[in-house]
């Protein structure tokens, strides 16, 4: 990856002018929206045009101008979208010419805007001079006839898309007061031809960029808790190895390549080890290293399968598969006291655990007659539920560092690509829309 | 005829000492070469291992010949050839999530032990592979199973371990691209290669 794309957020960091306000909810302790309640209520907002502050001098940036003027608030409303908690407003009910409306508080009429149904307005203004694109922000609380958030930002006119993408997690952050997902990256795998390469996308499937440009099949890629690093699985001539891709350097290393396998990484989230699976002993079984591939541990020991899985957010348990009931099925070990539970016992191939980051699902694929779905359940192996149906292959699920969504893939169209969805299966919808065939989903941890 | 008949008798000597060989390593477990945490007597035991092992191949070394001057024997000969390709060309197959042998699959591994012990010169690898179905992590261990259940085999059949290389493609090869019960069987497979180093 080059360093200048992944220096993006840098380059935003110093590209951000003034704040016009701090982001801060008006009641301390209440914020706008509560998603931890299942049954909230999409909050309406409406996103008027942009205001053109100035035409553009070349004409280079005339045409940005005109561009922008579609795409910004598309990106936005698409963002707003995404997360699940607002509901945009179609902007051929509004009453005023986006073009003469005023940008900042005293200039809005708020009574107007509550009129027309809605609770929040975004107000965008911005122009682009030689190539840069210069946007102010400001989102109001239409009620109570006052500015929440307001930024304004100056970005190389390419990277329009992240400059939305932090103003829509300031207005997350403002109405839920924890962090979003729309500065996340996606990690995938994408089959080519024979070969299996190693890509990156932004949460929205939008920003796709190959990492490693080495290796013929790529497999499991795994975010480091910092989310600087991707451990990975790249099959050799000897057979499958652990890599490490460092994504601010742009390299990657040998992780481990010990006799036999040397797969299925799964990043401690508090201790800066992995747990893998290795047959260095002749038998595929769950083994910690550190991040020069030293083993630290042994984890099971069993005749058949033990393949790991995902921990636990406190760093202490560890979901894994493990065929020693004649097929595979997912248990839960506890790496203190070294005693293991199985949890999965509904289907006779139960794969790809993959916890929560809020600890409170463990979501996993479940192979039967009916092809391959995704499922969840609470650790302590209540709750099942079933989040895809009638859909194909729906696999390697991987949670948002929220816990709201799960990506998965799916060659439900007959293609294989990414999906999201809601955690407990609501609001389906394909993320990637590349030529080959998208896999292994890892979604990153929070970024800024 | 005068050439080909020394050929055969040498065949014959270094097939009876190959057999010697292997007589001699069966008794023996597989050596590890990278092993992790060991206790102290674990590690006594590799060390010994590795020394019988070593002590071995130098004796293999006196007698024997390189895997290239073997391998070229058999590529010059048509009939040794014919029987080459057969070893590489005959898989074995499995059922599904299984990496038990069937009946099939042993007799398909007593004519590999059959060619193995007639060229102990040759080192082979063991691929072992998947169909479709099921997760790539897991599959990946799946056809490590496959390829060690016949690795054994062939080591329970008095070759040497350390002739047998395993590795596993998991469901990354198929050998069928389509997604039917048909093509499934062709790839659930354990595929045998002469190593040619």
């Amino acid at each position: 990856m080059k360093k200048t794309q992944w220096n993006l957020s840098v380059t935003l960091i110093y590209a951000l002018v003034f704040i016009f306000f701090m982001t801060k909810p008006l009641f301390a302790a209440r914020y706008y929206i509560d998603i931890t309640s299942p049954y909230f209520k999409r909050i309406p907002v409406a996103i008027p045009e942009f205001k053109i502050l100035s035409k553009g001098r070349t004409l280079e940036d005339r045409a940005l101008t005109e561009k922008f003027k579609k795409n910004l608030p598309e990106v936005l409303i698409h963002d707003l979208e995404f997360c699940g908690l607002f509901r945009i407003l179609s902007p051929r009910g509004f009453l005023v010419d986006p073009q003469k409306m005023g940008v900042k508080t005293g200039e809005i009429n708020f009574k107007n805007w509550r009129i027309q149904g809605t609770d929040l307005l975004v107000r965008g203004a911005f122009h682009v001079i030689n190539n840069t694109l210069i946007l102010e922000l400001r989102l109001f609380d239409v009620v109570k006839a006052k500015m929440m958030v307001g930024r304004a930002y100056e970005a190389p006119s390419e990277d329009f898309r992240s400059v939305i993408h932090r103003f829509s997690q300031e207005i997350y952050k403002a109405l839920t007061g924890k962090p979003g997902i729309f500065l996340t990256k996606i990690a995938f795998v994408n089959k080519i031809g024979k070969k299996k390469h190693l890509f990156i996308c932004d949460f929205d499937g939008e920003n796709v960029q190959q990492i490693i440009k080495k290796g013929e099949t790529i497999l499991s890629p795994e975010w480091s808790p910092d989310g600087k690093k991707l451990a990975y699985v790249s099959i050799e001539d000897m057979g499958p190895a652990l890599f490490m891709a460092d994504l601010e350097q742009g390299t990657a290393r040998r992780l481990c390549s010990y006799r036999g396998l040397n797969i299925a990484p799964a990043w401690n989230p508090k201790k800066n080890l992995l747990a893998v699976t290795l047959s260095v002993h002749g038998n595929p079984e769950i083994y910690t290293i550190d991040l020069n591939g030293r083993v630290q541990k042994r984890l099971t020991k069993f005749w058949g399968i033990d393949v790991a899985g995902s921990w636990s957010p406190d760093g202490r348990y560890l979901a894994f598969v493990s065929n020693s009931p004649g097929n595979p099925q997912i248990y839960i070990l506890d790496t203190e006291t070294m005693e293991k539970r199985r949890l999965t016992f509904s289907g006779n191939y139960n794969t790809d655990p993959s916890w929560s980051p809020t600890g409170e699902w463990i979501a996993y694929a479940s192979l039967s007659r009916d092809g391959t779905n995704i499922f969840r359940i609470k650790p302590d192996g209540t709750d099942l539920q079933q989040l895809t149906a009638n859909s194909g292959r729906n696999e390697h699920p991987s949670w948002s560092p929220d816990g709201r969504m799960i990506v998965f893939s799916s060659n439900r169209t007959g293609k294989q690509r990414l999906w999201v969805m809601f955690a407990d299966g609501g609001q389906q919808k394909q993320l990637t829309f590349l030529s080959g065939s998208q896999s292994d989903p890892a979604w990153s941890p929070f970024m800024d | 005829m005068r050439l080909r008949k020394s050929n055969g008798r040498i065949f014959a000597l270094l097939a009876i000492i190959g057999l010697i060989f292997v007589s001699l390593s069966c008794s023996k477990a597989p050596v590890r070469t990278t092993v992790p945490e060991l206790t102290p007597e674990e590690r006594a035991r590799i060390a010994a291992e590795e020394e019988a092992r070593r002590k071995l191949e130098a004796e293999r070394l006196k007698h024997g010949r390189s895997v290239e001057e073997s391998l070229a024997e058999l590529y010059a000969n048509k009939e040794e050839l014919k029987a080459l390709q057969e070893f590489q060309n005959e898989d074995i197959h499995f059922a599904f999530d299984s990496y038990v042998l069937s009946p099939e699959a042993q007799k398909i591994l007593d004519k590999k032990v059959a060619w193995l012990r007639k060229h102990p010169d040759i080192k082979i690898i063991i691929e072992g592979h998947c169909d479709e179905r099921g997760s790539n992590e897991y599959n990946l261990a799946l056809g490590e199973r496959r390829a060690n259940s016949a690795r054994e085999y062939l080591i329970n059949a008095g070759i040497d371990p350390d002739r047998i290389h395993i590795i596993s493609y998991g469901e990354e090869r198929p050998l069928a691209l389509g997604s039917d019960e048909a093509s499934w069987a062709i790839n659930r497979r354990a595929h045998f290669v002469v190593w040619k180093k």
